[in-house]
């Protein structure tokens, strides 16, 4: 309308400026003042009415707009409450298998624990068992031992026939010495039996002789008639002293013949006993060096053997000490799963709150408008308070720093 | 080979040399060969040489045992010489190594 006015006054300018009088006479006229009257009214009967029609297409915008608002806001709700239905449940299924893994490698740890230890134990009773047996028979110091658990080693068993050999060597050469005395006296005795019976062959001349005397002595007896008689008598006495004589004379060279036989058996039997052949001895000792350098190849190997057993057993011992002390993952993983169960909680809670956050009608106004401005407003606000809660779980303290196996403590 | 026995003396040392078997058989002969030397008071050392030896048994160890005691009684030294081969190894088995001067 001011414009209208403002135009009318520029024309009205416009038409004083050419000087025309007459039209701006003619123009202030009650004709013409009443056409423009009439035009006035007309134009603004039309312009108010365009300005209602405006306001009420604006009117039905804003409503349609606050509609679709409404709507997005519910869609939007029932998305979030959707998502976090949906991630609920899987984080709820992954928490079961978080709790299944945990109790698998509970139990294979511990079981593992258990069969690593008894073979370790097993390992030490063999390495015991081997040293046992080795000990008894590379133990050099055997005299003192084998009297006391009544067990003789082999070595100490040869040594103990060699030493048996040795006696036995000296007692054989004992024997023949006493021997060789015996046989010298056995000489003795012969030469003495000899002198006696040389002795024998005097005592025996003389017997003859003196029969031959005695013979004589009974002829020249015999011629001398009966003179002689006596003499005879005598002569014949003689005769018999020297045959008894005789005769004794045979008895001792027959006992002096069976000592002589006597010395020569026992003489023979000495020899038997004297002469021992000292072969058997050189092959013994030559045997026993032998087994005692057989003895000391294998006491060689014994040691070798334990040696290497020992070897071996420290081997497993390190090795499964090794494994038990890797098998002690459990804590770093429990711990990790124990962190995934923490940030799976933490994820949930936050489907939760957003889930949770009031995108319905409150506080409804009259005015369109108004109410479709707060209707943005909260939703605004609903979409940053969710992008706040997320934001929050990124500072968690669960999810403070990157854990790495070294941050975790192992026994 | 039975045995046999030759015997030098020089400087108050008599030497004995034996020679083929010396065993139970040899006895009277060995005695024999000893006792001069033993009872000659300018003999002060017996050397019984057992290089031709090519036999020794028991009877032999226990001779040369008792002619040891004998030497001993006589104050005399005795020395058993050239021992070798299987004499040698018999004598170490009776430990006569020990017993004896062995040259």
């Amino acid at each position: 309308m001011a414009v209208g006015i403002a135009l009318f006054l520029v024309g009205v300018a416009g038409i004083w400026q050419t000087g025309n009088y007459q039209l701006l006479a003619s123009l202030f006229s009650p004709g013409s003042l009443l056409v423009f009257g009439v035009v006035y009214f007309g134009w603004s009967v039309i312009f108010y009415r365009t300005v209602a029609q405006v306001q009420r297409r604006e009117e039905k915008d804003w409503q349609e707009m606050d509609q679709e608002i409404d709507a997005i806001t519910k869609e939007t709700h029932a998305l979030f409450a959707e998502l976090s239905g949906e991630f609920n449940s899987q984080y709820r299924t992954m928490q079961e298998e978080l709790a299944q893994v945990r109790t698998i490698l509970t139990d294979a740890i511990d079981k593992l624990i258990v069969s690593f230890t008894s073979l370790n134990e097993e390992s030490r009773r063999q390495q015991e068992i081997a040293l046992q047996m080795t000990s008894r028979h590379t133990n050099h110091d055997q005299e003192a031992q084998s009297e006391e658990n009544g067990f003789v080693s082999f070595e100490g068993f040869v040594k103990e026939t060699s030493d048996t050999l040795t006696l036995f060597v000296e007692s054989t050469i004992e024997t023949s010495k006493t021997a060789m005395s015996l046989v010298e006296m056995m000489d003795e005795m012969s030469a003495s039996v000899d002198n006696i019976l040389s002795v024998l062959g005097e005592i025996e001349a003389i017997s003859k002789q003196t029969n031959l005397l005695a013979l004589n002595a009974a002829i020249e007896a015999a011629r001398a008639g009966e003179a002689g008689r006596g003499f005879a008598v005598v002569a014949d006495e003689v005769r018999s002293l020297s045959d008894r004589s005789n005769h004794f004379s045979d008895q001792i060279r027959s006992q002096m013949d069976s000592v002589h036989g006597s010395v020569w058996r026992a003489e023979q039997a000495i020899n038997a006993l004297a002469s021992k052949d000292m072969n058997f001895a050189l092959r013994n000792k030559t045997r026993v060096q032998e087994m005692m350098d057989s003895i000391q190849v294998i006491n060689t190997e014994m040691t070798d053997a334990v040696n290497e057993l020992t070897g071996i057993s420290t081997q497993v011992e390190h090795n499964v000490n090794t494994a038990v002390t890797s098998l002690q993952f459990q804590d770093l993983t429990t711990q990790l799963i124990g962190h995934i169960d923490k940030r799976i909680g933490a994820m949930e809670a936050v489907m939760d709150s957003i889930a949770a956050i009031p995108l319905d009608d409150a506080g409804a106004s009259a005015d369109t408008t108004i109410e479709c401005r707060l209707r943005l407003k909260r939703f605004k606000e609903a979409i940053s308070e969710a992008a706040e809660l997320i934001e929050k779980v990124k500072h968690n303290p669960v999810a403070q720093a990157e854990m790495s196996a070294g941050d975790i403590e192992l026994f | 080979m039975a045995l046999q026995i030759n015997t030098h003396i020089s400087e108050g040392a008599a030497r004995i040399v034996l020679s083929g078997r010396f065993d139970f058989n040899s006895q009277r002969l060995f005695r024999s060969s000893y006792d001069t030397p033993l009872s000659d008071s300018n003999i002060r050392t017996l050397e019984i040489d057992l290089g031709d030896v090519e036999y020794l048994d028991s009877s032999a160890l226990g001779m040369l045992l008792l002619l040891k005691e004998r030497v001993a009684a006589a104050k005399k030294e005795l020395v058993l010489a050239n021992c070798r081969g299987t004499v040698l190894q018999v004598l170490e088995v009776a430990n006569f190594n020990k017993l004896f001067t062995l040259k």
